[in-house]
Formats: structure tokens, C-alpha cells, sequence
């Protein structure tokens, strides 16, 4: 239908197709299954799957953007970028990579691609519409999670093995600082308004609180059993507790847990669905996918996958910006 | 000379990386016609496993740290494990243990739980043997044989495999 079309239209039946034009763009959970070399797309309003595309071998990360109708995959053991089409939930291309890709992330104009180098403590940015290399950033050891601060101007990489988080000064294109934070950071997430950055920190079962302007920790909050990754909603923080099965609720105002909720085994992967304000949970032990519903902390669904759900960053498009 | 870089070579990865990008799982679960009290007797049991592990050849005496409980196990094929006990839960009949790196079984990061459920019938147990592990090979590929992923699977699979059916063996005994 053209935009003509559509003003020519009863003021009501126009209406009703806005209506319908929402409900067709229901966001979808892009979960990879490391075991299976596939990535699980779910209805997130259904709760349920719609399709598994192959990808490249032993998938762990995920961005996913809204705006570009894509799904991009990091192939830890394939060495390579597998990028989805989300309309015809097509593989359109496999980027080869020099290396062994764990986290991915956009810029906050999506216009950049960023891939952690697990090995190689380097981060690569990519351009997203030619696929080439734009630019290197040394940081420290095992990069894990990346993320891309609202301002566009920071990208967050999580040291694992080095202990803090690398702050990525985009404009100025070097490491601009390096903040300690708990033992072996992996999975990064922040507040909705993008002011508080969020570490998980898996030996040290901790998050460690980032305020901005980014430059030290300001809180650092008990969590359960080697805990993996974090999801803001609008008043609370998850954290997967990968031995603990369970969801660590965390207030995020008072910054006390209010609560733990057991979840599929081994959880890993975990994003907030805005539109449904529910959490999502990748169970990389039970190979299915948790849903809470965050009005009231409880789990209302499973969802089977494909082997070893990883879901390893942001799966769930945030709202178009 | 020669021979002693190869053996630093192999060392430094194993000091400078936790583990590596890749999880690997062992799942594997048994029936047994014997009540879950008795098998979790065995099971909790963490310094006598050779009572009905066949790859374990002898237990050393258990050594209590600060952060647990810890044994060194004998393999029959050769070679020695250093493992933590880290929880004996007899409500839930629930063991974790996890194995230091560096052992005769070559995975690295090994976590394993074993779950001692009821099973059909009452006097019948299902006991669930679960892992979590990496290969032992830390850098980017090529992946020496002997320290990649199919040889942790190999290695981790048959020793759940063997250990679940010997402990029905055993605990099926009258």
C-alpha cells in the first residue's frame, strides 16, 4: 500500500492498518544455540519460536538492530560474522574474521559493527553497510561483552581476564580509560536512560555499578552462583547465575536484590522485551529460553531451542531511536 | 632445548586464560532399580568414589581448605585428578564438584553435578550426571590433537558413561 493510499483512507481504517503494521512488527528474540550452529527466532509476544536458521559453527553473540532488519551473529569456532536478514530470516553474508569472536555489538547509530577478538584482546570495528574493517582497538585480556553508550560516543568492553572494563572513546578512537572492577567481568548492560553501566562479574559474583560519566564504580551489589549476564528493565536489574539456575532481581534505585528466581539451567543470555515488559533467558544447560514476567517477577514460560543456548549480548532489538 | 620451549609453549596458554570461548556439556542419566537413598550414599560419599567408579583406582584422604573439601583420584588408565567438593546436598541429593586443570583427564574448567531423583516406581531412583567444561587448548586454531573439544567430549563422556552404569551395578547389589 502506498502513503497515498493510506491518506486517502477513512481516518479509522487507518487506524486499524497503523494497528496492524504494530503487530507485525512484534519483536523477535534472536537466541544462538552453540550446539547446534543455529540461532532460534521467537515470537515474543507468542512465545514461540518462529524458525531456526543455521550459521556458522558454535554461535554465541548477537546485536540485533531494528532499524537495518538484521540479526548479527558472532561464529566463535567458525571465525566469522553471520548476518541475518530479519524480514526473510535469510543469511545474506558469513564475514570471515582472523580470529575467535565472542561479543558483538552496534554503535548507537548502528551504523558500526564491534566484534571482541577472544584471544587476540582486540576489538575490531566494522563498517555495517560495507562489512570492512574500520578500525582496531587494543584493550586488555579475554574481551567478553561489548556496549555501546546512548550518547554514542563510548563503546564498554569487559576485560575477563584483566579485570576491568575498557572505555572506548569513539570520537578520539583510543582506550581513554580502564576501570577495575570485580574479578573476571563478562556481561555488560545498562539502565534504559543509558546513565548507569552494568558489570557482571563472574568470579567475583558481584555487579559492579558504573554511573556516568563512566570513570570508576560507584556500587557493587552481592549476586548469586557465577553469575554471567545482565538485562535492565525500567526499575530493575537481571542477572543469570549460571550455577545458581536462577535470576538475581536487583532494585535498581536502592540497589538491594529483591529477589532470586530460578530459572532453566545454566542461564547465560538475558535481555528485557520493552514491548511485552518481559525478560528473556537463554539456558544454555537446558537448551530452551525462560521468559519473567517483570511486573511480578515470575516465570511464565519455556520455550525449547536448539543445543547450548547462548544468546550472548543484546537479542532483543531495542525500540527504533 | 628444543624440547623444553615446547614445554613452556604449553604452559603459559594454560597460566594466561581462564578458559576458553566455548562451553562443552555432558548430560547423560540412568535408571536404577535401587532406592535414592542408597545411591546417594554413594554418591555423597566423595572420598570413596572407586567403590563404584571403574576408571577410579584409589581416592587419597580427603583434605578440608578453607573453600572446601578437596581429593586427589587415581585413574586406573594412569594419571591423577586433583577435584574440589564444593556442595553435598542431602535434601536435594544433589553433589557439585569441580576439577583443577592440568589433571589426566584433559578438559580444562570441568564442573560436574550429580542429581540422585526418584524414579518410576517407589525403591527406583534416576540419577542425572551433568557437566560443564572447555578443551584444554587456549589460542586461536590450529587446535592440537589430544586438546580439542572431541577430545574433552570423548574423555568426560566416557568417564560419566562408565561411572553412571557401574554405579547401577553397584547399587543394585542386594
Amino acid at each position: 500500500m502506498t502513503h497515498l493510499e493510506l491518506i486517502l483512507l477513512p481516518p479509522i481504517l487507518f487506524a486499524q492498518i497503523l494497528l496492524a503494521q504494530n503487530a507485525l512488527a512484534a519483536p523477535e528474540a534472536y537466541i544462538t544455540n552453540q550446539g547446534s550452529d543455529s540461532v532460534s527466532v521467537i515470537d515474543v509476544a507468542q512465545h514461540q519460536v518462529v524458525t531456526a536458521i543455521a550459521v556458522g559453527k558454535a554461535p554465541a553473540g548477537v546485536a540485533v538492530s531494528e532499524r537495518q532488519h538484521r540479526a548479527y551473529i558472532s561464529n566463535v569456532e567458525g571465525q566469522s560474522i553471520s548476518v541475518i536478514d530479519t524480514e526473510t530470516r535469510k543469511v545474506t553474508k558469513e564475514i570471515a574474521l582472523a580470529g575467535a569472536p565472542l561479543g558483538i555489538a552496534l554503535s548507537y547509530d548502528e551504523n558500526k559493527l564491534f566484534v571482541a577478538y577472544w584471544y587476540d584482546d582486540k576489538i575490531v570495528e566494522l563498517d555495517a553497510a560495507s562489512y570492512q574493517i574500520l578500525r582496531e582497538f587494543k584493550v586488555g585480556k579475554s574481551p567478553s561483552g561489548l556496549l555501546a553508550s546512548l550518547d554514542g560516543h563510548y563503546l564498554f568492553v569487559a576485560n575477563r581476564d584483566s579485570n576491568d572494563v575498557a572505555v572506548v572513546d569513539l570520537r578520539k578512537g583510543e582506550v581513554s580509560n580502564r576501570i577495575v572492577v570485580g574479578e573476571h567481568p563478562f556481561g555488560l548492560a545498562q539502565s534504559l536512560d543509558g546513565s548507569q553501566l552494568y558489570v557482571v562479574n563472574v568470579h567475583a559474583e558481584t555487579l559492579s555499578i558504573i554511573a556516568a560519566p563512566y570513570t570508576a564504580v560507584t556500587d557493587t551489589i552481592k549476586v548469586g552462583a557465577h553469575p554471567y549476564c545482565a538485562a535492565a528493565s525500567k526499575d530493575s536489574i537481571y542477572v543469570t547465575n549460571t550455577e545458581g539456575d536462577s535470576v538475581s532481581v536487583i532494585n535498581a534505585a536502592s540497589h538491594q536484590v529483591t529477589s532470586t528466581i530460578k530459572v532453566g539451567s545454566v542461564p547465560e543470555g538475558i535481555a528485557y522485551a520493552a514491548a511485552t515488559n518481559q525478560i528473556y533467558v537463554a539456558s544454555w544447560g537446558d537448551d530452551n529460553v525462560s521468559v519473567i514476567d517483570a511486573s511480578n517477577n515470575k516465570l511464565i514460560a519455556q520455550i525449547a531451542t536448539g543445543a547450548q543456548s547462548r544468546a550472548f549480548g543484546q537479542f532483543i532489538a531495542a525500540a527504533p531511536h | 632445548m628444543k624440547k623444553l620451549l615446547a614445554i613452556t609453549a604449553l604452559f603459559i596458554p594454560l597460566l594466561a586464560f581462564a578458559h576458553g570461548p566455548t562451553p562443552q556439556k555432558v548430560e547423560q542419566e540412568i535408571a536404577i532399580d535401587a532406592p535414592p537413598a542408597k545411591v546417594w550414599a554413594l554418591v555423597k560419599d566423595f572420598g570413596n568414589w572407586q567403590t563404584w567408579h571403574p576408571a577410579i583406582a584409589s581416592t587419597s584422604k580427603l583434605e578440608t581448605k578453607d573453600d572446601g573439601v578437596y581429593r586427589t583420584i587415581t585413574l586406573k588408565s594412569g594419571g591423577t585428578v586433583y577435584e574440589k567438593l564444593r556442595t553435598a546436598d542431602d535434601t536435594e541429593m544433589k553433589l557439585k564438584y569441580e576439577a583443577e586443570e592440568g589433571g589426566a583427564i584433559p578438559a580444562a574448567d570441568y564442573v560436574g553435578t550429580i542429581t540422585v531423583k526418584p524414579g518410576a516406581t517407589a525403591g527406583q531412583s534416576s540419577v542425572l550426571w551433568f557437566g560443564r567444561y572447555y578443551r584444554v587448548y587456549k589460542l586461536n586454531p590450529p587446535i592440537p590433537e589430544g586438546q580439542d573439544d572431541e577430545s574433552a567430549n570423548k574423555a568426560v563422556g566416557d568417564f560419566v558413561t562408565a561411572g553412571l552404569a557401574n554405579l547401577k551395578a553397584v547399587a543394585e547389589k542386594k
